[in-house]
């Protein structure tokens, strides 16, 4: 919020000590931000170097998801969804297809599920490596950064044996999934086990006991459990002030009722709970995979469903009420006709609770997609967060802020 | 499978509330209730005091034209959520397209402000006693709430001249409102 | 020639290319990254498919430093007036390099908020295709860039 510098501070307006000008100074971190955060605007008021004002402006990457997505087919908003929260895309496909399945009432086969999971959770290896590097480049560690850079390179290449894409994969359908694990996945995924492994030792060697880390986390951009609450903030930012919820383990979907994983949480609220939270987070992710190849069911990816799936190609060319479905699915006016009504479907995201209220009018294309953001609600509490610490704070809060661009703004 | 809905929010609030209680939607298995706008922010804080305390969500709609729908066409809906309880509960308010105008949780939520921001960019919808109602995702002098169903998608903007950085008055003036 | 004393330490060439030599391998650039474009630019910056070997990973946060503009994903009506103050305040000689389809063209993105293409902001020297372009992608085109900056008449006086 804007502040009247006269009001506030009703003594300093217009002061002058030995010739200086004692107002606070007017500076803007400005939209093209260094340290790829994307594009927020903080207009700060410093005194010295403390903060006595933030406002922050958000918006410059609004690229119109949500009017967009009521102009394309149910299955053509998939792309979109990539790139919202475009770090960990994956969870963005698979939570929207599980929102449009709740409104049609479908249930994934289990082998979807699990896959479904197995790639959730390496997408969301893929944001917290992202977010760790990224926060600790920012304080100078460039190594800390180019380490986690070829583990997160490991991921996204087993990604793209699965996928196809290394970033923005639409592998999600509505009721199911492209395509199957390739053979040789198990393989692929103990050596990039072992690179994530091995690059989590060699950051926590260089990060975890490092004075100069410890400082500028440590005690920094803490806040209390009840504000973490009032402004409605979930996933690791408020885990580690002590909000215990996961939408994995409380509201399960997927095959995250079947596993076995810890959700952990921390007490402090500062920068250096949530990146001990996210650390952990991978190490819990990497669990989470093993146990789901070990269990991965046979099955069929999509689920059989006329109304949904496209039948198998060779039906289609050889059976008449096979290529009527597909002809149904595939044309403009037909498709995905979820029934009228309307759903809020939530999973986690890399940030928190990504839920998206879906509205159908029973037609082939969705009248309202709402997406609830993860960072936007911690986004909305930076102002408070930078409030009284120095200008060289700020940096390592947005680092453990993790915000995304295409989510906050869609 | 879907989040576990206390079935009893549309009892408590009827029996606290009566007429603002204007309905309920049954929505894929969660049950969606409706209030008027002008009791918005007491039924908010009933709820908060039955343990609703967390803000999950706060969003607008537009349902002109959509098959079925009587009534005020602009929505805003509410999901809560109960921190200690896990508990949810869906909270939808109708307003009309001209004027629509409802009270602002930001007293209750601190997320509200920037939930509130967005739907009024987005939608046009008034919060009242918003602390500081001003567009958050657009920039200031676009005209129009872009996610109304009679805003076309490709609908071009006026040209406006370029702001100057370095007019930190111009600024001020700005960020103020218009104020001087 | 060979025999000849001065041959192997004199190398002789236009000053046009020595300037041109000098500058394409010594590319600051401005990474003006906005959207998901931004993780695979630090993919390439990173070690695996390493853009230093080319010169061209040392970034310069300041416009008044930098040479090369990278425009690194969307660019919306709200960020485009930020966009033209960064390349006005760039000093000549500076290339810039649409990275990603929504840079060069608006993408996938046709609506009230996305400029479709930077260039109808500012000149553009290079244009990426890719959503996101792959590493190889960015790397072959920064060789293309270079092999231009060797080539364009540089204005030495």
């Amino acid at each position: 919020m804007p502040m009247d510098i006269s009001e506030k501070f009703p003594d300093w307006a217009g002061k002058r000590r030995d010739g200086f000008d004692l107002d606070p100074m007017d500076i803007a971190m400005g939209p093209s931000h260094p340290a790829m955060h994307g594009t927020v605007k903080m207009a700060l008021k410093l005194d010295g170097e403390t903060v006595v004002h933030a406002d922050v402006e958000i918006g410059y990457l609004h690229r119109c998801f949500e009017k967009t997505v009521e102009t394309k087919t149910w299955n053509q908003v998939i792309p979109y969804t990539d790139r919202l929260n475009y770090v960990s895309p994956l969870i963005n496909n698979m939570g929207y297809c599980l929102a449009v399945e709740r409104l049609l009432g479908v249930e994934v086969p289990e082998r979807t599920e699990y896959l479904r999971t197995i790639l959730c959770e390496l997408s969301r290896i893929g944001d917290h490596l992202t977010c760790i590097g990224a926060t600790a480049m920012e304080l100078g560690a460039l190594t800390a950064f180019l380490y986690f850079m070829k583990a997160r390179e490991a991921a996204w290449q087993l990604v793209e044996e699965v996928t196809g894409a290394r970033l923005t994969i639409s592998y999600g359908r509505v009721g199911g999934v492209v395509r199957d694990l390739p053979a040789g996945f198990a393989d692929r995924w103990a050596w990039v086990r072992a690179r994530i492994e091995e690059n989590l030792g060699e950051v926590s060697t260089l990060l975890d006991g490092n004075r100069i880390f410890i400082d500028r986390m440590k005690g920094v951009g803490t806040m209390p459990l009840e504000r973490v609450l009032s402004y409605g903030m979930t996933g690791p930012f408020a885990r580690a002030a002590g909000f215990d919820y996961d939408v994995r383990r409380d509201e399960p979907y997927f095959a995250y009722g079947r596993l076995r994983f810890d959700v952990p949480t921390s007490r402090e609220g500062d920068n250096w709970a949530r990146y001990a939270v996210r650390m952990e987070e991978i190490r819990q992710s990497v669990r989470i995979i093993d146990q789901a190849l070990r269990e991965l069911p046979e099955g069929p990816i999509r689920v059989q469903d006329p109304r949904v799936s496209l039948p198998a190609k060779k039906d289609v060319y050889t059976n008449i009420e096979a290529l009527m479905n597909h002809f149904k699915l595939i044309m403009p006016g037909h498709g995905i006709r979820p029934p009228k009504g309307e759903v809020y479907s939530a999973v986690e995201g890399g940030n928190g609770e990504l839920g998206f209220w879906l509205v159908s009018d029973g037609s082939d294309r969705p009248w309202r997609v709402r997406v609830r953001p993860p960072c936007f609600p911690v986004m909305s509490a930076v102002e408070e967060l930078v409030l009284g610490g120095s200008l060289a704070d700020i940096v390592p809060i947005f680092g453990s802020v993790n915000m995304i661009g295409g989510e906050l703004d869609r | 499978m879907t989040p576990n809905s206390a079935p009893s929010v549309f009892e408590e609030l009827k029996e606290s509330f009566g007429d603002a209680v204007v309905g309920r939607e049954l929505q894929t298995g969660r049950e969606a209730v409706l209030l008027r706008p002008e009791a918005l922010a007491k039924a908010a804080a009933h709820l908060k005091g039955l343990g609703y305390d967390f803000l999950t969500d706060l969003g607008g709609a537009d349902y002109t034209g959509y098959p079925g729908h009587q009534g005020p066409p602009l929505c805003v809906s509410y999901q809560l959520f109960g921190s200690t309880t896990r508990k949810r509960a869906w909270i939808k308010v109708y307003l009309p397209m001209d004027a629509p105008r409802v009270p602002s949780l930001c007293g209750l939520f601190a997320c509200a402000n920037w939930y509130e921001r967005e739907c009024y960019d987005l939608f046009g919808v008034e919060f009242e006693g918003h602390p500081h109602l001003k567009r958050l995702l657009l920039y200031e002098e676009f005209q129009g709430h872009p996610l109304r169903k009679d805003y076309p998608i490709l609908k071009s903007q006026p040209l406006i001249p370029m702001r100057d950085p370095t007019d930190y008055e111009a600024e001020l003036v700005r960020r103020r409102g218009g104020r001087a | 020639m060979p025999g000849d004393p001065l041959g192997e330490v004199v190398v002789t060439t236009k000053l046009d290319r020595l300037v041109g030599w000098v500058r394409k391998y010594s590319l600051f650039q401005y990474p003006f990254v906005t959207a998901c474009c931004g993780m695979e630019f630090m993919a390439v910056s990173a070690s695996h498919y390493d853009t230093d070997r080319l010169g061209a990973a040392f970034p310069r946060f300041s416009p008044r430093q930098a040479d090369l503009l990278m425009v690194v994903g969307t660019i919306t009506h709200k960020q485009a007036p930020i966009l033209k103050r960064v390349y006005d305040q760039m000093c000549e000689p500076k290339w810039v390099v649409a990275f990603g389809v929504c840079a060069t063209s608006g993408g996938f993105y046709q609506n009230y908020g996305t400029v479709p293409g930077i260039d109808t902001i500012i000149p553009v020297d290079m244009y990426i295709p890719g959503c996101p372009p792959r590493p190889e992608t960015v790397l072959d085109a920064l060789l293309k860039l270079q092999e231009r900056i060797q080539n364009q008449p540089q204005a030495v006086r």
